[in-house]
């Protein structure tokens, strides 16, 4: 290799090592293609779902698994296949953002409390409020003051689950921060802004990561909460969550409600868990091999 | 041969729970150019804590600190931030001390980049590699995690990032003491090659004598925070007056079959929070009387370039 | 005096990982008498504590696995006794002190919980003789006894070694190890304990493996040393042979590079390179690399024990048994 060449791969080096080492991870990739599958799925429902999702046929109700319905049908004769495919939109869509705010601001909070010891106490108290009320009547006072709709109770789920990520996040950069790279960072003249970006965050984001994974699943189920409260999402409009809680009814008498939908709110956690752990240790240089 | 930094009466105290911590207390002393300066003591003396508030990594709480003649105590941070090209830090533990995400050429470059000092891309990369090969890191180790290489290397990694800037002056925070004896050595003789070849000035801080002594010039001994003797590094060795510094040379164990008799301290050091008047060292002293645990003693001067801050040096040395 | 202990020999233990195999212990042989101090000294990653570890039977399996070797300690081999005759022995036999006396007691029970709980496991006596015997261990490492009631944090560094060095000497072991103990100590605090433990050896008559990198502190406490290199002992003797008569060379390179305080050089001799990787040995003498004298042989033939006297062995193909020495 010429000297212009490794040159090259040198500068890319952290994102194309990162991504050298995850496609080497085999759970981590199958979790990829799963995850890229459902969201696939959620985008193309229109042309994916075999029927409309409000589609009702009385005639069919209780099916069990069969050729015509995959995954058998509801209380209403409506397809579950093709329900939990529209309803993919809604759960999907909902866990990641709301969690995507959650990480974003509580993370950026914990880590600007950390850092500027100022700051840190105002923040923390205020996360401390926020934590005190219970996340899910955090969560309906928002959308009752913001108004029901997807994209409200995304901000809602995300707002009321942020303090455990400022949390985690203060928590970890306070350890990170105490190194001796950050002060050999400062002695050559780093700003604080570099110091953050390159020295603290890509050693203090791991437990972020980790949580955030394990969050998705719990937003999903917030926002069908929300939804048999009234302020999410309305009926029929399919969503994994308020799927897997009419289905609860009749558990006793047929068990595919309940168990497609839940098996769906599964896979999406344990993929993203998987997927998780294999960034967090495809970041981390030490676990090369 | 002119003063490179000059420290009068700095002073660093912490502000603790428990009352005020005297991390440094009234140092003084001045670096020539292309010298060394060692600083002894035990752990908790506040030698670290000297050498970050020289680079102001730390605020001072007192005293003034001039570099090259100019005060740059009181400096704001965008004045001192063209000061750190000229004063750098090597740090202590070669694990702790670099990134462990950032790759070899990565950490060294980094303050080619804050500085700009290299306008395009290939002369950085000559310039690091350049760097590289100064402290005896071969050129292939470039894209190289930390992780993948052993102390001594490590330990390289830190000092070609405290020389890319071309610094003048270089604090050494105990830079081979997590080492192995056979990297000590070779790691030493680096920076005694360096500073020739560079004309470098070093604030050697360390506890261990015995590595100072090859490589400085002066050695200060601190106690608790204070300087309690100061001298030409040769003459420390031939002759130390004040009672802490006989007996931390006495405490090293020699690796010799026949062992001379033992200065054995009594306790440990004691806290530096709400210090009393009087010497530091009165509680451990073998010749501490009431003087000494009323007066705070200063350094004064036994021979020329050779200073011991205690009341009875001369009783106790047998001098008049 | 002149009862073996412990004898060791041949040695092998090796860490397995994924990829790779570590070859940390390459045949390791030694002696120890009763009432004896052999000082263990190497670099990092030498093999010294992994050494010891096997002593006390405690390699982390997996990935650790003992491939070879007897350790046979008052006629048992250790490499071959079940995890509860193991656990029978540690701790009133063979015991062991850790570096960092920060780490090595529990910050929830007062150190003289500490002392009486190694009694009491290991002595069918009462709850109030153990705390009576743990206030004793106390007074015994220079600490009063009535301060057994309180808790790790209210020592200092040194005080807590003592503490460490009391609840391992509790049970009056017949050995014990220590690894590196004064290291995470400042000097003066250093003399401290060693004055301690040497008076402890003349007046408990334990015998003690002292694992150091310290030629000082072996000076000061060991009556033999094993200078270990990349898993192997290189060189062994009593303080005198290794200190006045050293032949192997990386011996002679480890004397060289400390700095004398008594004498003045310009520039510290080293020994040039670094030990190789234990996943990564070179064949051969595991020093030819780095030694100044390395011939062809040394590259391919890895040297036996040369027994130069009764007592000083040592592994390099530069030295011929005694009688040819004699001869020469």
């Amino acid at each position: 290799m010429d000297s212009s060449k490794r040159h090259k791969a040198r500068n890319n080096s952290i994102w194309a090592d990162t991504a050298r080492r995850i496609r080497k991870n085999k759970m981590a990739m199958l979790s990829l293609t799963i995850l890229i599958i459902l969201i696939i799925c959620a985008v193309f429902a229109k042309w994916i779902a075999p029927y409309q999702y409000d589609a009702q046929n009385l005639k069919e109700a209780f099916a069990y698994p069969n050729w015509k319905h995959l995954l058998g049908t509801d209380n209403l004769g409506r397809d579950i296949f093709s329900r939990i495919i529209y309803g993919g939109r809604i759960s999907l869509s909902v866990g990641l953002i709301a969690v995507g705010i959650a990480v974003v601001i509580g993370g950026g909070l914990g880590a600007i409390a950390a850092f500027y010891t100022k700051a840190d106490n105002i923040i923390m108290r205020f996360m401390d409020v926020f934590m005190a009320i219970p996340s899910l009547l955090m969560a309906m006072a928002i959308t009752t003051a913001l108004g029901s709709g997807t994209r409200n109770m995304m901000i809602a789920i995300g707002i009321s689950s942020m303090p455990q990520y400022a949390r985690v996040m203060r928590a970890s950069v306070l350890t990170v921060k105490e190194q001796e790279f950050v002060e050999a960072a400062k002695s050559i003249g780093c700003s604080n802004k570099m110091m953050i970006i390159r020295h603290i965050l890509p050693n203090a984001f791991a437990p972020l990561l980790v949580q955030a994974t394990l969050g998705v699943g719990n937003a999903i189920l917030s926002a069908s909460t929300l939804s048999f409260l009234g302020l999410g999402i309305q009926p029929p409009t399919p969503e994994w969550g308020s799927l897997l809680s009419t289905g609860r009814i009749y558990i006793r008498q047929y068990w595919p409600m309940t168990f497609f939908p839940g098996l769906a709110i599964m896979l999406v956690v344990y993929a993203l868990n998987i997927l998780g752990d294999g960034l967090r240790d495809a970041l981390d240089p030490k676990l090369k091999n | 041969m002119e003063a490179l930094l000059e420290v009068k009466n700095l002073k660093k105290y912490f502000a603790t729970p428990r009352g005020t911590l005297h991390a440094v207390d009234n140092v003084s002393f001045t670096i020539k150019k292309g010298q060394t300066l060692g600083v002894v003591g035990e752990s908790g003396c506040g030698k670290s804590t000297l050498g970050r508030t020289i680079l102001h990594l730390l605020e001072p709480t007192d005293g003034a600190i001039l570099f090259e003649g100019r005060d740059i105590t009181k400096v704001n941070k965008k004045k001192f931030h063209v000061l750190r090209q000229e004063m750098q830090m090597i740090f202590q533990d070669p694990f702790s001390s670099i990134n462990p995400r950032m790759t070899v050429s990565g950490i060294i470059e980094e303050p080619v980049k804050i500085y700009k000092m290299k306008s395009n891309e290939k002369e950085r990369r000559e310039y690091v590699q350049h760097l590289m090969r100064t402290v005896g890191l071969s050129e292939d180790m470039e894209n190289k995690y930390p992780h993948e290489m052993d102390g001594g290397r490590r330990q390289r990694i830190g000092i070609a990032r405290a020389l890319a800037l071309d610094p003048k002056f270089i604090v050494c925070d105990e830079p081979v003491s997590a080492l192995d004896v056979s990297i000590q050595a070779q790691i030493l003789n680096l920076m005694m090659d360096l500073q020739e070849q560079m004309n470098l000035t070093f604030m050697f801080i360390t506890h261990d004598l015995s590595v100072v002594k090859h490589i400085s010039d002066e050695i200060c001994v601190m106690y608790l925070g204070m300087l309690v003797e100061k001298s030409p590094s040769k003459e420390l060795f031939k002759e130390q007056y004040h009672p802490y510094t006989k007996a931390l040379l006495s405490a090293i164990p020699r690796p010799k079959l026949v062992q001379e008799e033992r200065v054995i301290l009594k306790g440990e050091i004691s806290s530096p929070i709400n210090v009393k008047e009087g010497c530091r060292f009165a509680p451990r002293c073998l010749y501490c009387k009431d003087k000494c645990r009323a007066e705070t003693p200063t350094l004064e001067e036994i021979s020329p370039g050779h200073q011991v801050a205690c009341h009875y040096v001369k009783e106790i040395n047998g001098l008049t | 005096m002149n009862e073996k202990l412990l004898e060791v020999k041949d040695l092998v233990i090796h860490y397995f990982t994924d990829d790779e195999e570590a070859c940390a212990v390459n045949g390791i042989s030694f002696d120890l008498k009763e009432q004896e101090v052999v000082g263990f000294v190497g670099e990092t990653g030498a093999g010294k504590t992994t050494t010891a570890l096997g002593i006390m039977g405690l390699v982390p399996a997996p990935p650790g696995k003992v491939l070879n070797g007897e350790i046979i300690f008052e006629g048992k081999d250790i490499v071959k006794l079940s995890e509860a005759e193991l656990r029978k022995i540690r701790g009133d036999k063979i015991t062991m002190i850790f570096q960092d006396p920060m780490t090595s007691l529990n910050p929830v029970l007062t150190v003289g919980e500490q002392i009486a709980e190694v009694i009491l496991l290991h002595n069918k006596i009462s709850r109030k003789e153990a705390i009576e015997r743990a206030k004793e261990m106390l007074e015994m490492v220079g600490i009063p006894g009535e301060r057994h009631e309180e808790y790790p944090h209210q020592f200092s560094g040194g005080m807590k070694q003592r503490v460490v060095i009391a609840i391992a000497l509790a049970c009056s072991p017949a050995l014990l190890i220590a690894d590196e103990p004064t290291t995470a100590l400042d000097v003066t605090i250093q003399a401290q304990v060693l004055a301690l433990m040497k008076r402890l050896k003349t007046d408990l008559k334990t015998s003690m493996i002292m694992i150091t990198h310290d030629l000082g502190v072996v000076a000061e406490i060991c009556d033999k040393v094993a200078i270990i290199y990349a898993g192997e002992i290189v060189e062994f003797g009593t303080l005198a042979e290794i200190f006045e008569d050293h032949r192997h060379p990386y011996t002679e390179g480890l004397f060289n590079s400390i700095p004398d305080l008594d004498v003045d050089v310009a520039r510290l001799p080293v020994i040039k390179g670094l030990m190789p990787a234990p996943t990564n040995l070179p064949d051969g003498c595991k020093f030819y690399p780095r030694c100044p004298y390395a011939t062809e042989r040394c590259k391919n033939e890895n040297p036996d024990r040369v027994t130069i006297t009764d007592t000083h062995i040592v592994r390099c193909h530069l030295f011929r048994s005694a009688e040819s020495i004699k001869e020469t």
